[in-house]
């Protein structure tokens, strides 16, 4: 055998070590830098390549796996190559404030078919993407809240439609509960309605939704809270409403503080009322993901693919007139650090994204509601002959239509202080849900901290 | 006979040379931790929310003073300390009996000793999902925690209502509990060594002499024990204090700040409300706490002479 001189490994050694160095080394990525969490990043990919097809433009995409905020703060701060990004409306504001994202007005007024799209977008989009008079995105997707209800479930309970108001439903889910209707697996339902209360990041949405279906304002224009003492205290109420809901009527499931994935709750057949986002009719209503979507269609003898099993209504409200829900926007930004010789190629992949593509079609945003049924931003999209009939097949596309004209975002989303809020109100609002604290003093408490934050933020 | 001397050169240089063939770990250690510890400490000091970029400024201890003056630091420091001490306390009877078991001779003990590991290489994280399964609506442990009170229930004609893990009580032990489960492995093998090197002539000393197997594990086994307890011990506080990713997977903090433990107000003033000035000082008091607890434990057994120094 060959015998190595110390001389000749420390040569070698030191060879394969600038060798290495060299090769991790970040040389400038040749195409637009564009990151994103994850959802379905097999049909992102297809709809870039579709758009490297049509331009020519290369696009390094990557899908950020995990908590995405935290890694995206992460790659902010340590100012990660980056040109574009998703941007939920969550985090917008904060993403803005601390400088990572780019204002676009400039390209938009350079760019009239896109402009033009603008006054194509519902309000609340348009208003979710801009911050401080300055545009800084365009739509991903969007969507909102609605109540769903198991139309079978409701039907073996003696009812052929929902509540419409939240002391109608509490009379009508008692009687649901004592019907002991069971779930496809065969075991009772305990409490028909399950909400979302779980602390996270996106979490708390179903608490928005109830307020804003009995047409709360929760903040003033100044974004001064109004609670608890708001017209009527009809926060209040609403908390009232689902304290009693949980302990005292026994309708809520305790677990609404717990679970996580509401959609996969309803598909499985264990509720009969809660609250969704609009998109996930599609995922209860597919056979594919719900049980009890395949057991209604295996009773009809349907081989279809989609039955109507979980139908939407207007979100419960204190009183009959009242509508509205809680709607959320995620965009497509220009980050800071977009480079100059790539401003362009990143804003022809942004308009392919959350716009037009080059043959005027609002491609992906068509795609993803034609694959998967993600809303979109766009108003004449709901007059699309496609979108209607494929919304029919699990959805009512009037009733979609009637609910979109009464969403709003949160009121405070857009505060600097936003995020010191979200970790404070998440736990006092479970507190009051537990029963450690009356609603009022819960309320009272989060409005407190409120007008510490403007203090400290202004 | 002439006495050859090193010269002054080849003396210094034979002198520096232990230090230069040193200084490319020094170097590592001095960038790799020495750096990120100083650089945070001085964060600590300073006004620094990345939401507010051109706002980063000195403003001395004021950040420890606001963590200090905060209900949502005392409540997460007792919650922490209850969780570290139900931690500690159940890792150490929990391992040191599955030891002492594991130190007897039984057909397939290497087998037992092997898997005995298993929880211990799970990552944080995915002991936390794997619990959320048990313990979640269609869980196992669930479902056995509400048969159990029902059984109660029925027994002795009362009415409790079980909630699983929407019960602050119940979140916050659980989440005890699977921290246990994943930590009691290492503190078995700390006390496995520990029990092996204890000299067998004093057991058949002991036995002679017609001491029991109480009187056996009470005067030879545990004083032997001593200072596994404290490695064991110091390691707990420490993981204790830091339990993050567990809560992370399991509770998400809730309900209500049943499970806010210490290091998750660490992460969410860090990464929710992106003050990394305000992160930095908890983190630096989770340290203050975590040493003063160590530094409290060898005192203790110092001295009552358990351990030699």
């Amino acid at each position: 055998m060959r015998m190595m001189t110390r001389r000749a490994f420390l040569q070698s050694s030191t060879a394969a070590g600038l060798g290495l160095a060299a090769g991790c080394s970040p040389a400038p990525s040749p195409g637009v830098i564009f990151k994103g969490w994850v959802y379905e990043p097999d049909l992102v990919r297809e709809n870039l390549d579709y758009f490297e097809r049509q331009t020519g433009i290369r696009v390094d995409y990557n899908a950020v796996s995990g908590n995405y905020h935290d890694k995206m703060v992460a790659l902010h701060v340590g100012g990660a190559p980056m040109e574009c990004c998703y941007v939920r409306d969550d985090d917008f504001a904060e993403w803005v404030e601390a400088g990572w994202l780019r204002p676009c007005d400039d390209l938009l007024a350079a760019d009239p078919d896109t402009s033009a799209t603008t006054a194509d977008l519902f309000s609340y989009n348009l208003s979710s993407m801009t911050y401080g008079g300055k545009r800084y995105g365009l739509p991903y997707y969007t969507d909102f809240n609605i109540w769903i209800y198991n139309a079978p479930m409701l039907e073996a309970a003696g009812f052929d439609a929902p509540a419409r108001t939240l002391d109608e439903l509490t009379e009508q889910a008692v009687k649901v509960r004592e019907a002991r209707i069971r779930t496809p697996d065969g075991d009772v339902i305990e409490y028909p309605i399950m909400l979302n209360f779980r602390q996270s990041v996106l979490g708390f949405a179903d608490w928005w939704t109830l307020n804003y279906a009995s047409e709360i304002s929760l903040f003033d224009d100044d974004l001064n809270p109004t609670f608890p003492d708001d017209e009527g205290r009809r926060a209040e109420t609403v908390l009232q409403w689902l304290t009693d809901g949980i302990h005292r009527h026994r309708i809520i499931s305790p677990s609404s503080l717990t679970v996580g994935q509401m959609r996969d709750h309803v598909a499985g057949g264990r509720q009969v009322y809660g609250i969704l986002n609009k998109y996930d009719l599609e995922y209860a209503n597919n056979r594919r993901n719900s049980v009890a979507t395949d057991e209604e269609l295996k009773r009809r003898g349907s081989d279809a693919l989609h039955a109507k099993v979980y139908r939407m209504a207007p979100v419960p409200s204190i009183s009959p007139e009242q509508n509205g829900t809680l709607g959320w926007t995620r965009m497509y930004s220009l980050t800071s650090r977009c480079r100059e010789d790539r401003m362009q190629d990143a804003w022809a992949l942004m308009k392919f994204l959350g716009a037009k593509d080059a043959e005027g079609e609002y491609y992906t945003a068509r795609r993803w509601f034609r694959l998967r049924g993600l809303g979109f931003a766009y108003r004449s999209l709901l007059d699309d002959p496609d979108v209607i009939a494929q919304t029919e097949q699990w959805g009512e596309i009037d009733k979609i239509r009637e609910q979109a004209r009464h969403v709003r975002p949160r009121e405070n989303i857009k505060a600097p202080w936003f995020p010191d809020f979200k970790i404070y109100y998440q736990p006092e609002i479970q507190k009051v849900l537990l029963g450690q604290q009356s609603p009022r003093d819960g309320l009272a408490r989060i409005a407190r901290r409120c007008r510490q934050l403007i203090a400290e933020w202004t | 006979m002439t006495v050859l001397r090193p010269s002054l050169f080849m003396s210094r240089t034979r002198d520096l040379l232990p230090l230069l063939l040193n200084l490319p770990a020094v170097i590592l250690l001095l960038a790799f931790i020495a750096y990120p510890i100083g650089i945070s400490f001085w964060m600590s000091l300073h006004r620094y929310n990345l939401r507010r970029p051109d706002q980063v400024y000195f403003h001395g201890l004021e950040n420890y003073a606001t963590i200090l003056a905060s209900s949502e630091f005392w409540n997460a420091l007792w919650i922490s300390l209850y969780f570290t001490f139900m931690a500690v306390l159940l890792v150490i009877v929990i391992a040191m009996a599955i030891a002492l078991l594991l130190h007897e001779s039984f057909r397939g003990r290497g087998v037992v000793r092997a898997l005995l590991l298993i929880p211990w290489a799970i990552p944080g994280v995915v002991n936390g999902l794997m619990w959320v399964g048990l313990l979640g609506d269609y869980g196992a442990f669930n479902a056995m925690l509400e048969d159990t009170v029902a059984a109660v229930n029925y027994l002795f004609g009362i009415n409790i209502v079980y909630t699983g893990m929407a019960s602050p009580f119940v979140a916050l032990n659980a989440a005890i509990g699977a921290h246990v489960w994943r930590s009691v492995p290492f503190a078995c093998i700390i006390f496995l060594a520990a029990i092996q090197a204890i000299p067998t002539e004093q057991y058949r000393a002991a036995r002679v002499d017609g001491a029991t197997s109480w009187n056996r594990f009470r005067f030879i086994t545990l004083p032997w024990l001593y200072h596994a307890v404290l490695v064991v011990a110091i390691f707990e506080t420490m993981n204790g204090f830091r339990a993050f990713d567990l809560i992370y997977a399991l509770t998400g903090g809730g309900p209500g700040d049943a499970t806010h433990v210490i290091a998750w107000q660490t992460y969410k003033e860090a990464f929710a409300r992106l003050d990394f000035g305000g992160a930095n000082a908890y983190s630096y008091l989770i340290t203050l706490i975590t040493m003063t607890l160590a530094i409290i434990y060898i005192r203790l057994l110092y001295r009552r002479g358990l351990v030699q120094g």
